[in-house]
Order: C-alpha cells, then sequence, then structure tokens
C-alpha cells in the first residue's frame, strides 16, 4: 500500500464490514456463554461464602487488574483505545477464555486419569496450551475487526495485555472463592490468594499473551509481502510464551515460590524491553516518514493529536507531524 | 524521475516509496470469516469435544461375568452371577445388586487377627447408645484362597449390615456388606458364597 493511500484512509477510523460485525458478535455470544458457565460454576460458592465476601474478593481483583492495564498503558506511546475494543477484550479473556479453558482443563485431567491413570502432570501442559492459544484468537479476533486501522507490535501488545488481564482477574477471582471455603476467615483468604496468585504470579496472563499479542502484531505490521516470514517467528514467540506459562505453573505446583516468582518477574521485564524496543522502533520510522513524505504529514498529525500520545515520545510525535506540515496545513488543521 | 547510473546511462526510475510507520490495516473478508470459523471450531472442541471424550474413556459399570476375579487394592473376589461393579469405585471393590452393596477396602500390613479386628469394629457401635443396634457376636470362617476370616452382623430396624475381616498372617483386608432386612434375606447368601471367595492378589501388600 503506497503512502497516499494511507493517507486517504479516515484517521482515527477503520473500515467494517459484515465479517467485523460478525466478529463482534461472535464475540459477545461466547463471552456470554461463559460468564453464564462461570456463573452457575461459582454460584454455590458465592452463596457459601456471602456476599460481603465475594465483593471484597472482586473489588480487590478488579483493582488489581486495572492496575495492570493502567501500567500497561502508562508504557506505551499511544493513549487512544476504542473502550468497547478493550471491553469486549476483557469479556473476552474474563468470561469466553476461562470458562472454556477450565471446562477443556478438567476434561483433560480426566481422561489422562482415565486413560493414563495419572493427571498430576497435566496442571503444566494443559492449561498452557488451551488458555494461550484461546487468547492468542481473542487477540486475533480483535485485530481482524479492525479495532485500530493501523496495528503494529505495541497494539497487538496492548490487545494482549488487555485480554490476559480479563482472564487473570476473573480466574483468580474464582481462586479466591474456592479459598472461601476452606478458609474461614475471608479477609485471609483473599491476602492469601492475593500472594499466591497476584504478587508470586505477577502479571502472569497479561505479560503471556501481552507477548503473543505483540507478536500478532508484528505479522500484521509487516504487510502482505513479508507477512509469512513473520509467521514463523510469532509462533516461535507463542511457544516461547507457553513454555513460560507452563514453567511458572510447574513451579507453583512444586512449591518452588522463588524460582516461580524469579521467573514471572523475568517475563515481565522481557515484556518491558519489547514494549521500549518496539516504542524506539516506531518512534525512529515515524520520525522517517515524517520527514520524508510532507504530503502525507496532516494524516499523520491528525492521527497523532486523536490519538493523544503520552509522555516525551508523544511530544516528539507532536513536534515531528507540526514541523512537516506547511503553515497553511496547520491553519486548515487547527483546531476550531 | 531520470537516474544517471555508473555507467553513464540514463533511466526512469521511481523515487524510492516512503512507508508509514504501519501501513492501513484492511483485513479480508476472507480472513475476517476464517477466524470465526477457526475460533468457533476451537472453542466447540475444547467446551464440548474434549468433555466427550472425557466421559467416553470413564469407565462405565459393569455387570460383573460370573466367575471372573474382580480386584482392587491388593484384594480380589468372585462374584456369584449379576453383580455390577462401580467404575467410580477406584482402589477399593464395590458391588452392588438388588438393593445390597458390598464394599471392599484395600489390604494393609496387619498382623492381627481377624477377629480382634471384627471385636473393635463391634466395639464402636456398643458405645453408640444414639441407635439401637443389635449387634452379633462374630462367626470365624475361612475363605477358599487359605484366609483366615471372621464376620459380624450389626443390625438397626431398617438396615442389616455384616462387618468382615481377612487375614493371611501378614496382609488384612475388611469388607462391609449393607442391605435391607428384605434383601438380605433375598442375597444373603450370595453374599455369604462371596466373601468365601476373597484372596489376596499375589505381590500385592
Amino acid at each position: 500500500m503506497s503512502a497516499a493511500e494511507v493517507a486517504a484512509v479516515p484517521a482515527g477510523r477503520a473500515r467494517r464490514g459484515p465479517g467485523a460485525i460478525a466478529i463482534v458478535a461472535t464475540m459477545l455470544v461466547i463471552s456470554a456463554l461463559g460468564a453464564v458457565g462461570f456463573w452457575n460454576a461459582s454460584e454455590l460458592r458465592i452463596r457459601v461464602a456471602g456476599m460481603g465476601p465475594t465483593i471484597a474478593a472482586g473489588a480487590v481483583w478488579a483493582l488489581y487488574g486495572a492496575a495492570l492495564i493502567l501500567i500497561i498503558v502508562l508504557l506505551q506511546r499511544f493513549g487512544r483505545r476504542p473502550g468497547w475494543a478493550v471491553l469486549l477484550g476483557l469479556a473476552w479473556g474474563g468470561f469466553a477464555c476461562v470458562y472454556v479453558a477450565g471446562t477443556a482443563n478438567t476434561a483433560v485431567s480426566t481422561v489422562a486419569d482415565n486413560v493414563l491413570g495419572s493427571s498430576d502432570w497435566t496442571v503444566w501442559i494443559s492449561p498452557t496450551i488451551v488458555e494461550e492459544s484461546l487468547k492468542a484468537l481473542g487477540v486475533i479476533l480483535l485485530v481482524l475487526i479492525p479495532v485500530l486501522w493501523r496495528i503494529g507490535p505495541l497494539d497487538g501488545l496492548f490487545l494482549g495485555a488487555v485480554v490476559g488481564a480479563g482472564f487473570q482477574v476473573v480466574e483468580n477471582f474464582s481462586f479466591t472463592l474456592a479459598a472461601f471455603s476452606t478458609e474461614p476467615d475471608a479477609v485471609q483468604a483473599i491476602w492469601v490468594t492475593l500472594f499466591l496468585r497476584g504478587v508470586l504470579g505477577v502479571f502472569s496472563h497479561v505479560v503471556y499473551s501481552g507477548l503473543i499479542g505483540a507478536a500478532i502484531g508484528w505479522v500484521v505490521a509487516a504487510g502482505p509481502a513479508r507477512r509469512a516470514g513473520r509467521v514463523a517467528l510469532a509462533v516461535l514467540v507463542g511457544l516461547a510464551a507457553m513454555a513460560l506459562h507452563g514453567w511458572t505453573n510447574w513451579a507453583a505446583t512444586a512449591d518452588l515460590l522463588v524460582p516461580h516468582m524469579v521467573v514471572s518477574a523475568a517475563g515481565f521485564v522481557v515484556l518491558v524491553l519489547v514494549i521500549v524496543r518496539a516504542r524506539i522502533s516506531e518512534n525512529a520510522r515515524l520520525t522517517a516518514w515524517a520527514q520524508s513524505d510532507a504530503a502525507i504529514v496532516p494524516d499523520l498529525y491528525r492521527e497523532t493529536l486523536a490519538e493523544h500520545p503520552r509522555g516525551r515520545a508523544g511530544r516528539l510525535q507532536r513536534r515531528l507531524a507540526l514541523a512537516a506540515v506547511t503553515e497553511a496545513e496547520q491553519e486548515q488543521l487547527a483546531p476550531r | 524521475m531520470d537516474m544517471v547510473t555508473e555507467r553513464g546511462v540514463t533511466s526512469e526510475v521511481s523515487p524510492p516509496e516512503v512507508q508509514p510507520p504501519s501501513a492501513a490495516w484492511r483485513p479480508t473478508a476472507l480472513a475476517q470469516w476464517s477466524a470465526i470459523g477457526v475460533v468457533v471450531a476451537w472453542c466447540a472442541l475444547l467446551a464440548f469435544g474434549l468433555p466427550w471424550l472425557a466421559t467416553a474413556t470413564t469407565p462405565q459399570d459393569q455387570v460383573v461375568e460370573s466367575g471372573s476375579r474382580v480386584a482392587a487394592g491388593g484384594v480380589e473376589v468372585s462374584p456369584p452371577e449379576g453383580w455390577v461393579r462401580d467404575a467410580d469405585v477406584t482402589g477399593s471393590i464395590k458391588l452392588t445388586k438388588g438393593g445390597v452393596n458390598v464394599l471392599i477396602f484395600p489390604a494393609s500390613e496387619s498382623t492381627d487377627s481377624p477377629v480382634d479386628i471384627v471385636e473393635a469394629r463391634m466395639e464402636i457401635f456398643r458405645g453408640d447408645t444414639s441407635t439401637a443396634y443389635e449387634i452379633g457376636e462374630p462367626r470365624q470362617f475361612s475363605t477358599d484362597y487359605g484366609l483366615s476370616a471372621a464376620s459380624a452382623a450389626v443390625l438397626t430396624p431398617e438396615r442389616a449390615s455384616v462387618l468382615y475381616a481377612f487375614s493371611d498372617g501378614a496382609r488384612l483386608a475388611e469388607a462391609q456388606a449393607n442391605a435391607s432386612h428384605a434383601a438380605w434375606d433375598e442375597l444373603g447368601a450370595e453374599i455369604d458364597q462371596m466373601m468365601a471367595t476373597v484372596g489376596f492378589a499375589e505381590g500385592a501388600s
């Protein structure tokens, strides 16, 4: 696609057709079915625990999820994301993925017991494959809607992080409900779960899905010609994220708390490094683009303003965009 | 644009196309519908296919063939015709027929005599004054597989239970049969016949 064609695309708005509507409908329906399934599975636990502890646990994990997303947003170049897409990603991760994965993981464990006589080992294989594949498919669907009209590694990372945050919040909430049945002190149950699932498994699902999402965004950003080549590498990234997930699951079940925490933290560091690297790369390309093709800068300018970039990177982009447009164009584009 | 090459040949070339930070993303309808198909198929496989497989591989209750040996927990027994083995119970043997259920628990290492074990169990019932138990005296017998055994009945107005213990001097196993009085009257002889076939599996402890 030429730069002129790119410039012709309305800033900030993606073209969506029946396929996009079908994707949204598919995600909503599966998420709704997952929510019903989750409620059916949790209703008895909620009744036993009582509404007070349930609401407290829900609030704690909602805050945890909000903090996760806030960190990811602050680390990124962009500020503008469609709210409905964020909610759709959270619903997919929280309800569709948690319920379908929970059902599948239980079934795999049963099959292993029936066929092999043992299922202990499935806890670090089955969730890894099932959960990561479901979350990755959610990111792919969001990308294909398309949520944004330009997709890069950071966009994919953000969408992956959102889906992962939804998954982590709802899954941890269900673990807390389960803890209520064995720990009569609700506050103690929440703290223990928060420590085991929130602190030791710091950002776990956000990290796994964020990395896979970044790989997906990287594939999409390549353009049709180079996309096929990047798919193989993206698959490797996905396998690496699965391996990270599997290792932390194994360490958790083996009570290897320190290695569990160290590897989880290492995963988060990798995620931050990916963000930093992607920011540098995007800024470099943006700079080169803005300096070399003034004809399409007004669209860049509109896009940049529309996305409300944050921090130094955002200011740089605004300056570059403004420097490249003519005075007449600035006059024409200035907000009124 | 005209460009002079190193050999002095003038040719027309296009200016280098500057790629935007990321090209506008326009997924094709084929990609969208394909993705929907993959997602729906994968979710269906995980949410319905795997649970179906789990059910299909779960052992179902089966009528035990008369004369065959049923084993679990290091204990074997030959039920008479028509007894059904409960597939949900693993590690022990649970057999049912006509409202009677028989549980044979795993063997353990013990030199206690069967009579002492049965007496100890009876003491528990004697100490429970909340229910009017009618407690029988221990009866000793031997099984077809050379085990020394003992049994004692505990009756309530509604039900009959018989406790069993089996020993080969080094290993001990216990069993329990529960039934309504009517069912016991009908199947008591079969239960006695079954208990006479209890043996320990070779190599089991």
